[in-house]
């Protein structure tokens, strides 16, 4: 009697011990903020000062209700039973509330899509969903009564039963043949969405740098410039090749627009690391690969008006994300997407300058990135690259003075 | 070295009347029936030794520390998410600079913590912590030999695992920071420091570590193999292993074929980062500098790295399986439901693990054809999926369930098998991969079916083996909480991902403040990092219910859950070499539960059916062996007691 006196007196001590061992850590990271000296130090010091008491009263708390052997308070529970009720409400309960939020979240989830092959995949997505939905519900109903129904019980004995190979085979077909409905419809989407562009395709291109993307339109020759990466500079954001005309009618607006219900062909290029071009409300989206040009088409058919009437917001905008971690400005790369009726879009890029300003003109240097606004997030970067490459033979020394009078004029 | 390994070896596999004799020589005055060979001290039992249950031990707990680093990123990591705007302060005792002074948490920084987590967690935790602990543990005692074909190699195994896991912990504490690029580390994000801090020392150090958990998990792998195709016991053909062997011989299979995979990709990534290659670079402009590299493709390296990441999530997954079918099978008192059928299976997804990768890679940009041959591998993989999912619930039907903590944890894993296994159809579908791609979607699927399906198969492995491991009990009350703490936790944490995966949320988000598509998540983020929290909470409750019980456990029996397999004959604190008389043979398969005709509901697979009735008046003494007359084999230490 005196012996387990003792030992339990030690045995608390020792939890004692061990939450003092624990709270170690937490008390001297206290002490260490605390030469700041101001209330909010005070208040942690407090919270984890408390933190520790917890620590120490739940270890004990657990010791008593779990370690006591002669007065075991819940010695007439039967766990058994106890645990066989909970999965059963746990499941339940579960689908239930993965059912209703389901639809609750529905004014979250992206709208109807905006584009032909996008309503495709929104019809699959739907399908896919259904039938998973009911093979996840009716697996864990089976789950849940079985769990139930075949819990322990002292009278009865398992079923000696462990081959059935019309069964094996049942399931395996079933499970196949639905397979098999689902990727024939997704083959059949995927090869429409990945055939060769139209002809008559208006042609975008979107270069993905740290942390930003350039727009580039062919302009009026309908023929984009040629670029080379080594001939990148502040002023060259795309290292155009100024030898070749083409290029020098090339637009690079801060937006993207988009005439409605004709194929798009999106031209992606990246310039340092991956990035991917991710438009949601188009379900589009490709890697953009530095030294591997990649490229995606579609045909937009909601204009941004018409967007903003059906979901009945105002501020609707369809908008360009990066989906490949790119670095540390990664979730700021945003670009407006603007979907406008031809008649809208003609006149549009009618409105755009070139991106070429000849080195004698007056007219301030553009620069894309940053120009736009929408970068208000983006966090400084590039610093080098304000620096001209020696590479960049357009460079002129006048040009940095030129930049330079726009910054301050900016200011 | 060779001739060590031959030395060991011998001692293990064919000299057991020598372990015997030592046993007698020392056995009174030391351990009741625990033995040991002779000339060991501490160093060479506890630290560098050969015992697989030693190092099994080993695995266990560095996976074990390694999952509460990664888990508490995660938290970390999760706080950011869900306030992002407030004051972090508090954390600049623990993360230091990486908190500004004005207390937001640098951008840069919770990409390495992602990264990190997921580095942490699949390779050090779910591969060396779950497979290293288990295959290690499992393989020579459900096999019935006296250790692996190598104890050096496994030796070596663990401390190139060791090793690993300090460089890769130390990058933690670089004042660059870890590797941030996400842990699939693409280049050229990895390869250029210009790009990230993360991708400057801590990069190295990732490749680093990378590299020598390559030449482990080789190790152990190849000498996996070996003891299961050349040590298995008498009697124990390939169709009477147990589930978890033919888990592990897969799994190690598996990781054979492709760990050298990215070890090459590595090594290249080591040549572009550091000699000037140019295997993944090429047409960079960065840090106002148009790079000399030309002509490589980042390409290349995704197709390198998920030749093995794809086969890594069945590394990753298999044994939880494996372990799971053994433990629903005993806890259900009734035979596995359709054997052949559950080793096809494995089969199927091991042979179907190698050819199903470019399904990561579908909108790279890699040739729209691939896709659709992609997409139809990786949706086959589905059916032996089905089938695994179906065999445990005719399994649980018209069984007699015991809810143990382990029995628990193994149903939890098969629900969230369905759950998360479902939405691989969305995403293995090439077509509705182009919107779900790298979206929370993405997220939620792989956290449920890889992640958290693989860690209850690891908690499932620890509270069913724990006796065999420590000789002590594990609380089965506080094992009850920490399941269902864990359990609503995960579906808390992960099933809330879908919705934002609808809504096109893309992942790796630092803030979701920039567009206007992924607002509205606000309440949703914080209410999943909440649930975070309660779980890792949870998973407190389970590490005290560990360690304390290895030292303070109640003392385990024989065979605590009357099971079938012959990890259960040996002594409660069997020593190396496992038997301490002869190995037992094996006259059945393991899942003879509720056999009619026979009393008790289970019948061990070392029971000849001449001595069933014996067996069966007397099956405590599961040490006891029977010759296949149905004799009593007298000589062993066991029968004396």
């Amino acid at each position: 009697m005196n012996h387990k006196l003792k030992s339990g007196i030690t045995m608390r001590f020792r939890t004692m011990a061990t939450g003092v061992l624990l709270g170690l850590p937490l008390l001297a990271s206290a002490a260490g903020s605390e030469s700041g000296g101001d209330s909010m130090d005070l208040l942690m010091t407090g919270l984890k000062i408390l933190l520790l008491i917890t620590v120490v009263l739940s270890l004990n708390i657990l010791r008593m209700v779990f370690d006591l052997r002669e007065s075991d308070p819940l010695r007439n529970i039967n766990f058994n039973e106890l645990n066989a009720r909970i999965m059963v409400g746990f499941i339940f309960i579960g689908l239930c509330l993965a059912l209703y939020f389901s639809f609750h979240f529905q004014p979250l989830y992206l709208p109807e899509a905006s584009s032909e092959h996008g309503m495709e995949i929104d019809k699959m997505f739907n399908l896919t969903l259904l039938i998973t939905s009911i093979v996840v519900i009716i697996t864990h109903l089976i789950l849940l009564y079985f769990v139930y129904k075949y819990r322990w019980s002292d009278s009865r004995r398992a079923l000696y039963y462990h081959d059935n190979n019309k069964v094996e085979l049942m399931w395996t077909v079933a499970p196949a043949i639905v397979l098999t409905v689902l990727v024939l419809d997704g083959t059949k989407n995927w090869n429409a969405i990945m055939q060769p562009p139209p002809e008559n395709a208006v042609e975008i291109e979107l270069t993905g740098k740290q942390f930003a993307w350039n727009i580039r339109y062919a302009g009026s020759d309908n023929q984009f410039g040629k670029t080379n990466f080594r001939m990148i500079s502040a002023e060259n954001e795309l290292g155009f090749d100024w030898a070749d005309e083409s290029g020098k009618d090339d637009v690079m607006p801060g937006e993207i627009y988009m005439p409605v219900n004709k194929p798009i062909l999106l031209k992606i290029r990246a310039r340092d690391v991956l990035h991917s071009v991710y438009l949601p409300h188009f379900r589009v989206k490709m890697d953009a690969v530095p030294g591997m040009p990649t490229q995606f088409w579609f045909t937009p058919n909601k204009t941004t008006k018409e967007m903003r009437v059906k979901l009945n917001n105002e501020n609707f905008n369809y908008e360009l994300a990066c989906t490949e971690v790119c670095g540390r400005g990664h979730f700021s790369m945003k670009r407006n997407v603007v979907v406008v009726t031809e008649e809208e879009y003609q006149e549009w890029l009618r409105k755009q300058k070139p991106y070429y300003k000849a080195p004698e003109s007056d007219l301030p240097v553009q620069v894309a990135i940053d120009s736009t606004g929408t970068d208000s997030t983006a966090i400084p970067t590039e610093t080098a690259e304000k620096s001209v490459s020696k590479k960049d033979k357009i460079a002129v020394a006048g040009k940095i003075k030129k930049q330079a009078n726009q910054f301050l004029s900016l200011k | 070295m060779a001739s060590e390994t031959l030395e060991v070896k011998e001692i293990h596999s064919t000299h057991p009347e020598a372990l015997h004799d030592s046993h007698e020589h020392h056995g009174h005055d030391s351990h009741d029936d625990e033995f040991e060979l002779p000339e060991v001290n501490f160093i060479r039992k506890y630290i560098f030794s050969t015992d697989h249950k030693v190092i099994a031990k080993q695995f266990l707990i560095t996976g074990i520390l390694m999952a509460v680093v990664g888990i508490l990123l995660s938290v970390l990591f999760r706080i950011q998410l869900a306030w992002p705007e407030h004051n972090m302060s508090y954390l600049r005792p623990l993360l230091g600079n990486w908190i500004s002074d004005t207390g937001q948490m640098d951008p840069e920084f919770y990409l390495a913590m992602v990264t990190m987590h997921g580095t942490i967690m699949v390779f050090f935790v779910l591969t060396a912590g779950l497979s290293g602990t288990f295959s290690n543990f499992l393989i020579p005692l459900q096999l019935g030999a006296r250790d692996m074909a190598s104890g050096f190699i496994n030796m070596l195994s663990y401390w190139f695992f060791f090793l690993s896991t300090v460089i890769m912990f130390a990058s933690l504490f670089i004042s660059t920071g870890p590797a941030s690029g996400g842990w699939v580390i693409y280049p050229p994000l990895s390869a250029l420091p210009q790009a990230m801090s993360g991708s400057g020392l801590g990069m190295t150090m990732w490749l680093t570590s990378m590299a020598l958990f390559i030449v482990s998990s080789l190790l152990g792998a190849l000498n996996y193999i070996a003891t299961v195709l050349n040590m298995r016991t008498k009697g124990m053909s390939m169709t009477r292993m147990p589930l978890t062997m033919w888990a592990f011989f897969l799994t190690a299979v598996i990781g054979t074929l492709s760990f050298p995979v990215l070890f090459s990709a590595a090594l290249l990534l080591i040549f572009d980062r550091s000699f000037g290659t140019s295997f993944y670079l090429s047409d960079i402009y960065i840090a106002g500098k148009a790079l000399e590299n030309s002509g490589g493709s980042p390409i290349l390296f995704q197709h390198l790295f998920w030749f093995l990441g794809h086969p890594e999530v069945y590394i990753v997954l298999l044994p939880a399986l494996g372990m799971t079918s053994e433990i629903i099978s005993t806890n259900s008192r009734k035979p596995i439901f359709g054997y052949r059928a559950m080793v096809g299976s494995l089969l199927g997804i091991a042979f179907l693990s190698f050819i199903v990768w470019a399904h990561h890679m579908f909108v790279t940009g890699m040739n729209p054809f691939l896709g659709t041959v992609f997409m139809l591998l990786t949706l086959i993989i589905a059916v032996p999926s089905a089938v695994k999912t179906f065999n445990y619930l005719a399994t649980l039907w018209m069984g007699n369930i015991r809810f143990t903590n382990a029995m628990l944890f193994s149903i939890g894993l098969v629900s969230l098998f369905i759950t998360g296994g479902v939405t691989g159809i969305f995403l293995g579908n090439a077509a509705l991969d182009i919107p779900l791609h790298d979206t929370y979607f993405v997220t939620a699927h792989f956290h449920l079916v890889m992640g958290s399906a693989s860690a209850f198969g690891f908690f499932a492995g620890v509270y069913h083996w724990f006796p065999k491991m420590f000789g002590r009990m594990m609380n089965e009350r506080l094992g009850y909480i920490h399941f269902w703490m864990t359990f609503a936790a995960v579906y808390c944490v992960f099933f809330p991902m879908h919705f934002m995966g609808m809504a096109g949320v893309p992942r790796r988000y630092y803030a979701a403040s920039t567009f206007d598509f992924t607002q509205g998540f606000t309440d949703m983020n914080a209410f999943i990092t909440i649930s975070a929290m309660l779980g890792f909470l949870g998973q407190l409750i389970f590490l005290y219910n560990f360690f304390y019980n290895i030292f303070k456990g109640k003392k385990a029996p024989q065979n605590p859950w009357n099971s079938n397999t012959l990890e259960w004959t040996t002594p409660v604190n069997a020593g190396h070499g496992n038997w301490a008389g002869e190995i037992p043979a094996v006259y059945r398969w393991p899942y003879d539960y509720s056999k009619p005709g026979v009393n008790n509901d289970y019948l061990p697979q070392h029971i000849p059916d001449a001595a069933i009735s014996k067996w069966d008046a007397n099956p405590e003494t599961a040490s006891l062996l029977y010759d296949e007359q149905g004799n009593e084999i007298k000589d062993t230490p066991a029968a004396h007691h």
